[in-house]
């Protein structure tokens, strides 16, 4: 087939979200030629809207290649209306601005920032579907693909995975350098996809780690450096329900979570069509979707860059300051984190039933049994970023980061299911809504930073923005002062006030901040420079 | 009129075009078989009898991308019996037959890129589109390239209302050789290619082809925007600020940038981001509003309407002025 004479080759128009339009005011005369008919005017390389071109990939796989007619991640724009279904008042809201299919999105997200994603559903979902997809927009041929595909399977070695050193050399080498690998052709691939990790044995998971977490691959003591590459691994049940239990820090590497929504029956006549047609969508990608290398670099780089702006940030922080602290597990404050009672092993609820004085309803660190790892927080701002990139978007926004949250820390925050949040009237299903769960966490601590009014009202924000101008200059008067200021606030603060994360974590910060200003006031007194 | 190339292809592959209506109509419902064969008919076959008359065996070529596009476009409506845009269904059955040989050439861009334009230009208030195509089809035999073609329409939108492409127009217009930048701008003989670019790029009012004033002139140019009930932009009736290389009008809580020159006045909306800071009502050496009378040097233009105007604003070339009883904004120009 000629590439014009290709089936379900249309591309959604640009712009395929009228509201980044509204979004910029373009005034060049080479706008003269954009408009309904895609794709007329080809610019230079480096001039390509990639976020454009991102979209038009989500556009073109929903509408042609994985039926997933849902919009779970909502957004709004002004009044929309919203309406009740069933005893368990179930709310279908209709939302006023362009929203997307996580199912769709998030995968197509974890391909532009090159992390590693697991799609979990059960059989016959599109999981594999979706992550082939995913290769193929990154410029491999269908067959390369498939090829490349890793399908886990209880007897799959290490050298399955990896590849094998030469037979002929084993038995000819001197020395381990002379023994030659074939490394698998897949690990040099920008796409890798495992298929059914859950199924591989132990040890194979251990191999797969290494390249998944440090990018290399090992055998006898030859390395292979594998390319920045986005994941995607496939799982029938993500409760460790597999052949092999997953080692944890292999989970713990898996940066977000998709679920495969069911199929929709009002949409059957779709596969009618295909069954009729005989034509697959994987076969037909249109090229004007398709990545090249540079450009996922570009697109890597755009969105790393993309500003996330103090007041978002601040809602992550408030929030993800919620969970590690644990008030019984230590002494110090400084260990007072769940991290320190998971790792003497002693029972979760055994120690944390002596906790008293707070409110165990309102706390919502409670209702988790541990706290975000650096690692899920750096994840959390990537995806947000690319989340606000794609949709057009020059800084991330609130209700970014509130959609992206869930997904990211699906598999990272383990729900206490005995919190008493879960107890309360209507909010049982949260042990099971992991998604709906995590995003009503990410609105109450929202709601309870609205409470304390801390985007005008921070103790911290003067004191933060002194400190970030640097120390360099200071008189000793000055330093004092800030000393005497930071600890007139924990003075206030310990009278009396319950001990919640996020106060646990701003008395740390300011425990910081008294002891660069101590340590520079030594200096000033011992170098006799006193400006 | 008919096509025999356009008939010949559509038969030998009847089961494959029948294929894409079908798709087609999988993602468009709404698409009906008379309407695209009406376009068919329509559009289609005289473009390709066109085509087939420059060069047969060419034209056998384009048959399938040009077939995809209109079909495309009839999905969109923007070409059919009742199309959106008229003046694109215009475009495609008198314009596109006399690019004849930039069709052949890349059909799909050429065609697409002009249904683009025309449909940019009808949907903004005030522009031209039949002027725009009538010089694009008097021009394309000096073109020596689809590119030079393109970029002459650019400057030609701008020429036909397009005001806010101005400043890019003119840079296109520096990319086109002398001959045919000379031809668009109607530049008489005597006048520099390079001096006229650089006045038309100082003085939004000045006419390249019109003769010499004697005198500068204030001259009450135009009034724009309209109420939104009647078509129009507003709700409300506008006030103006001065901004950045427009003028900044402000309705309620939206803002919109506008453009005037002497080919035509755009209103573009501006996201809040996009406003620029308010500055001075008036430039140190532009008109001034007062008391409805309008002066300039020692010209003056009485405009009673404005007598009571809610706000003004002048460059060094143009007055634009609002009223609260009006939901149009009067442009005066200092012409020179």
């Amino acid at each position: 087939m000629t590439p014009d004479k290709i089936p379900y080759q249309h591309i959604s128009a640009s712009p395929t979200n009228p509201l980044r339009q509204q979004n910029r005011v373009d005034f060049d005369v080479a706008s003269l030629y954009e408009g309904p008919v895609a794709n007329v005017e080809t610019r230079p390389e480096d001039e390509t809207a990639l976020d454009e071109k991102l979209r038009q990939a989500y556009f073109w796989i929903v509408n042609h290649a994985v039926i997933s007619p849902h919009y779970d991640i909502e957004y709004h724009n002004g009044p929309f209306a919203s309406f009740t279904f069933g005893d368990s008042k179930t709310q279908v809201r209709l939302p006023s601005a362009q929203s997307y299919s996580s199912f769709v999105l998030m995968p197509l997200l974890n391909f532009a920032v090159r992390r590693r994603c697991l799609l979990v559903g059960g059989p016959g979902r599109g999981k594999t579907s979706s992550a082939v997809l995913m290769g193929l927009l990154a410029g491999y041929s269908l067959k390369e693909v498939r090829r490349g595909m890793q399908h886990g399977q209880p007897q799959m070695t290490i050298s399955d995975l990896l590849g094998n050193p030469l037979p002929a050399d084993l038995v000819n080498a001197q020395k381990m350098e002379d023994i030659r690998i074939s490394w698998r052709k897949w690990l040099g691939m920008r796409v890798k996809i495992i298929d059914e990790y859950n199924r591989i044995p132990t040890r194979t998971q251990s191999a797969l780690l290494t390249v998944m977490g440090d990018n290399y691959a090992e055998i006898l003591d030859h390395v292979y450096e594998c390319p920045e590459a986005a994941w995607y691994l496939t799982a029938n049940d993500d409760a460790g329900g597999g052949t092999y239990p997953v080692i944890e820090a292999l989970r713990d590497r898996i940066d977000i979570v998709v679920k495969a929504l069911p199929f929709n029956t009002r949409f059957l006549n779709d596969l009618l069509e295909r069954i009729e047609t005989g034509v697959r969508p994987e076969e037909v990608v249109p090229a004007h979707i398709i990545f090249t290398v540079a450009e996922l670099e570009r697109l890597n780089r755009e969105i790393l860059t993309l500003e996330l702006p103090v007041a978002v940030r601040r809602r992550l922080e408030f929030f993800a300051a919620q969970f590690e602290f644990c008030e019984p597990a230590a002494e110090l404050m400084e260990y007072q984190s769940k991290d320190t009672l998971k790792l003497s092993g002693q029972p979760y609820h055994q120690v944390t039933a002596g906790e008293s004085g707070r409110d165990r309803l309102k706390d919502i660190g409670v209702q988790t049994q541990n706290g975000l790892s650096v690692r899920s927080l750096m994840t959390v701002m990537v995806f947000a970023k690319a989340l606000a990139y794609f949709r057009g978007n020059g800084s991330v926004s609130l209700e970014d980061l509130r959609q992206i949250i869930p997904f990211v820390l699906h598999d990272k925050l383990t729900p206490d299911p005995d919190a008493p949040f879960f107890e309360a009237p209507g909010q049982g299903l949260y042990r099971i809504d992991r998604i709906g769960w995590i995003r009503r966490l990410f609105d109450l601590a929202c709601a309870e930073y609205d409470r304390l009014d801390m985007d005008n009202a921070d103790p911290l924000t003067e004191l933060e923005s002194e400190f970030a101008l640097g120390l360099s200059g200071l008189n000793e008067a000055a330093v004092r002062a800030r000393l005497v200021k930071i600890e007139r606030l924990l003075g206030e603060w310990s009278k009396g006030r319950k001990l919640y994360g996020s106060l646990a974590e701003d008395i740390l910060k300011l425990k910081y901040l008294h002891q660069r200003y101590t340590n520079y006031l030594a200096w000033l007194q011992t170098s006799g420079s006193r400006p | 009129m008919s096509s025999s190339v356009l008939h010949q292809v559509l038969a030998s592959e009847r089961g494959r075009f029948n294929q894409k209506f079908l798709e087609a109509r999988h993602t468009h419902p709404e698409l009906k078989g008379a309407a695209f064969k009406a376009v068919l008919e329509e559009v289609l076959t005289p473009l390709m009898a066109a085509l087939e008359a420059a060069d047969r065996a060419a034209a056998a070529q384009v048959v399938e991308p040009l077939y995809d596009l209109t079909l495309e476009l009839t999905c969109r409506s923007l070409l059919g019996p009742d199309p959106r845009y008229p003046a694109v269904m215009r475009g495609w059955q008198s314009l596109l037959p006399e690019l004849g040989r930039f069709i052949l050439t890349d059909p799909r861009r050429l065609a697409g890129a002009i249904t683009n334009a025309l449909y940019n230009l009808a949907q903004v208030e005030g522009t031209r589109p039949d002027d725009w195509m009538m010089r694009l089809r008097a021009a394309a035999p000096y073109c020596a390239s689809p590119d030079e073609l393109l970029r002459a329409g650019q400057v030609m939108a701008w020429q036909a209302g397009m005001a806010h492409y101005r400043s890019s127009a003119l840079k296109a217009c520096e990319q086109l050789q002398p001959g045919l930048a000379r031809s668009l701008l109607v530049l008489p003989q005597h006048v520099d290619l390079k001096a006229a670019l650089l006045r038309l790029r100082n003085d939004p009012w000045w006419d390249p082809a019109a003769p010499p004033l004697p005198a500068p002139a204030l001259k009450m140019e135009r009034r724009v925007g309209a109420f939104r009930g009647f078509g129009g932009e507003f709700l409300t009736p506008p006030r103006v600020v001065a901004g950045d290389g427009f003028f900044q009008v402000q309705e309620r809580e939206e803002k919109w940038a506008l453009f005037a020159d002497i080919y035509g006045a755009v209103l573009r909306r501006l996201p809040p981001a996009e406003a620029a800071p308010a500055h001075p009502a008036a430039a140190q050496a532009g008109p001034v509003l007062k008391n409805g009378v309008i002066t300039w040097q020692n010209q003056s233009l009485p405009l009673p309407e404005l007598n009571a105007a809610s706000s003004w604003a002048a460059s060094e070339h143009t007055l634009v002025a609002a009223s609260p009883l009006s939901h149009a904004l009067w442009v005066v120009a200092v012409k020179r």
